[in-house]
Parts: C-alpha cells; structure tokens; sequence
C-alpha cells in the first residue's frame, strides 16, 4: 500500500513538474537569452541588431538579413512603433514575451513604407465584461494606422527584412534605424 | 526512518523523470510529418496545431523567437536513403521551384545556430525551369555550393517565408554522392 501510494506521488509530482517546465521553463529561458543578446538595450527602443546575435534571437533568420528590434513594456501606456521601411519584401512580427505571436504584417499588406502601428494591452476578461460599450474602445485608439494589442505587459517587435547581398546591409540599416518605438503621448 | 528515504527517493524519481521528459518533449514533440516528404519534419507552429505549444517551446527554450505564422519551418537529419547526413559526406540537394516570398535553406551543426551555413532565395542561381540544385560538400563545387560546418552529424533546415495561399510545399531530395 505505501509503495503504491509512493508511485502514485510519483508519478503526480512528474505530470507537473513535466507540465510545469513545457509551460513555463521555455519563457524563462528565452528572457535570459533576451536580456544577453540585446545587451541592457532599454525597453520602448528600436534598434538594429548585429548579424551575429540576429540569428541567436531569431530562429528563422539567417545572418543575409536585416533585423530590429523593439522590446516593448505597455506598463505605462501604449506604444507607438513608427517604422520607416524599405521598399522591399520585409515582415513585422509582434510577440508576447512568453512567445506568443499576437501581430504580423509584411510590405505587401502594408501597401507603404512607413506606417505606424499603436500597441496597447489587450483587456482581460473581466474587463470585457465591465466595459460598456464598444465605442469606448473606438474612442480611444486613433486613426493613426493598424492596432495590435497583447496580452502580456512584456513582448517584441521584429522587423525583418531579407538580403539579396550582404552589401545592402548599410544601406537598410540606415532606412530602417530612424524607425521609433515610444510610448504614445 | 527506512521508509522515509524510499519516500523521497521515489519523488526525487519522479521530478528528474517529470524533467527528463519535459526537455525531451520540447525537442521532438513539437515536430510533424510532411506528407510526401517522410524524410522531412516541421515544426507545428499553427495554431490549429494540437502541438504548438512544444514546438514554441522548443524554440523558446533555445533562447529564441519562434518563426512567424507566415513562415512554415521543416528539418531532416538524415538523407533520402534514411542515413544521418555527415559532415564529411557530399550531398545533392535537388528541389523544385519554390512558390514563395523567401526562403532559407540552413545546414547546422546538429541543428546549433552559431555554427551553419546557408542559401537563400536571393543569393541562390536557380535552373532555367525555376529548380533548384546546389551541393553540400567540403570541397569547392561549382553552383550553389553550401559548406558544411564540421565534419559530424549534420541538420538541414528549410525555411520558406510566406509561401504561396493554398499551395502544397513541395520539399527538395537530400541524396548523397560521396564521402
């Protein structure tokens, strides 16, 4: 019967710590790796990243690519990313921090160079159900572009932009560098 | 006194069993078949995909930003006749025109991203039907020629960014022609 009952407990304690680890473990450690490669970058800044440590933060790239980054933080308030792109095949991704992609937009959807998207955090459920009409949200984002919202406090932008010839690189990095990423006024 | 330390025993069992089968899970479970291509797995990073969650996990985990929704992402570690790819080993890549924005084609060092070697839609010198061939090898080859990054066990990546709506993927043959 003990020796049961100490499978049993076993087996319990390893269904969560098994669950545990997959749903949290990976967030964890993606922070740590955040922290490193950005390098005490601050939050609500856009910056370029290296080619070396954009293939280290991004899984689908490749050191023939462009990439920046803004580490956003909605505790204050909405941010505004202002990008000022090139014309070329380029994909903005908005993740939360635990991973979670809540945005996505590329050139063609854009249809401009230059837009800006306002990020805000997304309302809880209790939240919904208190709010009391569906103009109170409209009324206070406005008509300055496309609006994502997440769920989290945390997250990333990252813009993406392919090369053809690593020569290019100076050149979009400049394009994209004047890209801002700030908490809405 | 006896019981008691057989009590912990089996727990401290169960966290490192619990443990053990959460990283591993994170490494494999997230991945899929591609039907058509069984030498190929991809990464389930659908939301429809009842395994996403390992498959973010295991990007995650890596200290890294999963691919976007737009990319699909596959991986093979072995050649068309089923043997692991080798460092010291050439390979012929042959693939079909690929209906998509980008793509990436990635050799890894047992999939490390710090040490790989890459080919990518821009840089590529495609056939004049739109097919692609390129060599992995360690030796200069003439074409689209990837060199491997070190002589062990290798893992070849394929990332296509927003491939063509409703499109099937068809995946390029691995096959070896030396060593």
């Amino acid at each position: 019967m003990g020796r049961l009952l100490g499978l049993i407990t076993a087996g319990f304690l390893g269904l969560a710590v098994f669950i545990s680890y997959v749903l949290f473990a990976p967030g964890i450690l993606f922070q740590r790796q955040l922290a490193l490669v950005t390098d005490g970058q601050p939050s609500n800044h856009f910056f370029v990243l290296d080619a070396t440590r954009q293939t280290q933060l991004v899984a689908s790239t490749t050191r023939m690519a462009v990439v920046g980054v803004c580490k956003f933080d909605l505790a204050a308030g909405n941010i505004v990313l202002q990008a000022k792109l090139p014309r070329a095949y380029w994909t903005l991704s908005i993740y939360t921090q635990s991973g979670k992609q809540v945005y996505g937009l590329n050139d063609v959807q854009a249809g401009a160079a230059e837009f800006n998207v306002e990020l805000s955090r997304s309302k809880t459920f209790l939240q919904q159900l208190l709010a009391n009409a569906p103009a109170e949200d409209a009324a206070q984002i406005e008509n300055l572009g496309w609006h994502a919202e997440s769920t989290e406090r945390y997250g990333i932008a990252v813009v993406w932009i392919p090369l053809a010839d690593e020569l290019m690189r100076p050149a979009i990095e400049g394009t994209i560098k004047t890209s801002r990423c700030d908490l809405k006024n | 006194m006896r019981n008691f330390t057989l009590f912990t025993a089996v727990l401290i069992c169960g966290f490192v069993f619990g443990w053990l089968a959460a990283i591993d899970a994170l490494g494999f479970f997230g991945l899929k078949a591609v039907a058509g291509a069984p030498n190929w797995r991809e990464w389930a990073l659908n939301s429809d995909d009842r395994t996403q969650v390992y498959a973010l996990g295991h990007f995650l985990s890596e200290g890294q930003l999963p691919p976007p929704k737009s990319a699909r992402y596959f991986v093979r570690g072995v050649d068309e006749d089923g043997y692991a790819l080798r460092g010291d080993c050439d390979y012929m890549i042959k693939g079909p025109a690929i209906a998509a924005r980008w793509w990436t084609l990635r050799v890894s060092a047992d999939g490390k991203s710090d040490t790989q070697s890459t080919l990518s839609a821009g840089e590529t010198i495609l056939n004049q039907d739109g097919t692609l061939l390129a060599t992995i090898s360690r030796h200069p080859s003439p074409g689209n020629w990837i060199i491997p990054p070190q002589s062990g066990t290798l893992s070849v990546e394929y990332v296509i960014s927003e491939p063509a709506f409703n499109e099937a993927v068809e995946l390029p043959l691995i096959t070896k022609s030396g060593c």
